[in-house]
């Protein structure tokens, strides 16, 4: 069994990393997902925690040494948890691979956690993964516990980077509905200001007993 | 993003939408009486057909039963 770990700080709120993260697919770090589908999404009445299942298949990077061992398939299924709890502040998925369990279990832990920095709120991601292959003690075995977490440790750095480009498009549409909001509140502020300079010409018109509309 | 059946992603866009902006304007805000479900239905119905297909129904009913993962507690 081996254990890996890895955590990164975002400095944007638990709102927008949390948004950015449910639609962090496609981006430009994570060619290797190739899909990603949602089983089940459920609302818990009694405490509003959201519940997602995932399904998300991903193109397999094994080394070609274990491909030689190992009937290792091109495409590998993962299906994910998540549960979101809006009152907590809190995001916690929890990912185990469906395709090749009878050599290895991959079981993968990611929270986001909110925390006050000097700069305003931020976001912890922290992302554990542990890896069992079955056989513990054969050559094989160790292999596939190596490859895989060698695999995990390089797509976490790709996943933070991805996440980080698809936070930074989430705010620019923010600010770009932002600007079309400002600039739609602009236009009712014209439109008002011409009705009533219209209205009242046309009352002017009224009082002069002409139709001024 | 890609849908495991091209034949879904249509499908799948719709509900991503609907269910993004649900999560963002009333979800995040405090309203959290499900959304989207009708495009949900018809969006799983497509994706199910697919996993059958595939033969991942019963590896997802194997690891339903084996890791339900059914509250907050679950994993490490």
């Amino acid at each position: 069994m081996k254990f890996t770990e890895n955590q990164y700080l975002f400095s944007h709120p638990f709102s927008t990393i949390t948004s950015a993260n449910f639609q962090k697919y496609p981006n430009e770090h994570s060619s290797h997902v190739l899909s990603v589908d949602i089983l089940s999404r459920s609302v818990d009445p009694q405490t509003s925690i959201l519940r997602s299942e995932r399904l998300v298949s991903v193109k397999q990077s094994a080394p070609a040494l274990l491909r030689r061992l190992l009937p290792i398939p091109e495409i590998a299924y993962f299906r994910e948890v998540s549960f979101l709890d809006p009152r907590a502040k809190s995001f916690k998925a929890i990912s185990s691979n469906l395709s090749m369990r009878a050599i290895v279990d991959v079981e993968e832990t990611c929270e986001l956690i909110p925390q006050q920095g000097a700069e305003g709120t931020e976001t912890v991601f922290r992302q554990r993964a542990e890896v069992s292959a079955l056989g513990a003690l054969s050559y094989a075995a160790r292999l596939v516990e190596e490859a895989a977490v060698a695999s995990f440790n390089a797509n976490s750095w790709k996943g933070r980077m991805g996440l980080e480009a698809v936070v930074d498009k989430i705010v620019k549409e923010a600010e770009g509905f932002q600007q079309t909001v400002e600039e739609l509140e602009a236009g009712l502020r014209d439109m008002e200001a011409g009705l009533k300079e219209g209205l009242e010409a046309g009352i002017e018109g009224l009082r002069k007993g002409s139709v001024g509309l | 993003m890609s849908s495991i059946s091209p034949e879904c992603n249509d499908l799948k866009k719709t509900y991503d939408d609907c269910f993004n902006k649900w999560y963002a304007t009333k979800f995040l805000q405090g309203d959290t009486t499900p959304a989207c479900e009708e495009i949900f239905t018809l969006y799983r119905a497509c994706i199910w057909r697919a996993i059958k297909e595939k033969n991942l129904d019963t590896l997802i009913a194997d690891a339903r039963k084996e890791k339900p993962f059914d509250t907050p507690d679950a994993g490490q």
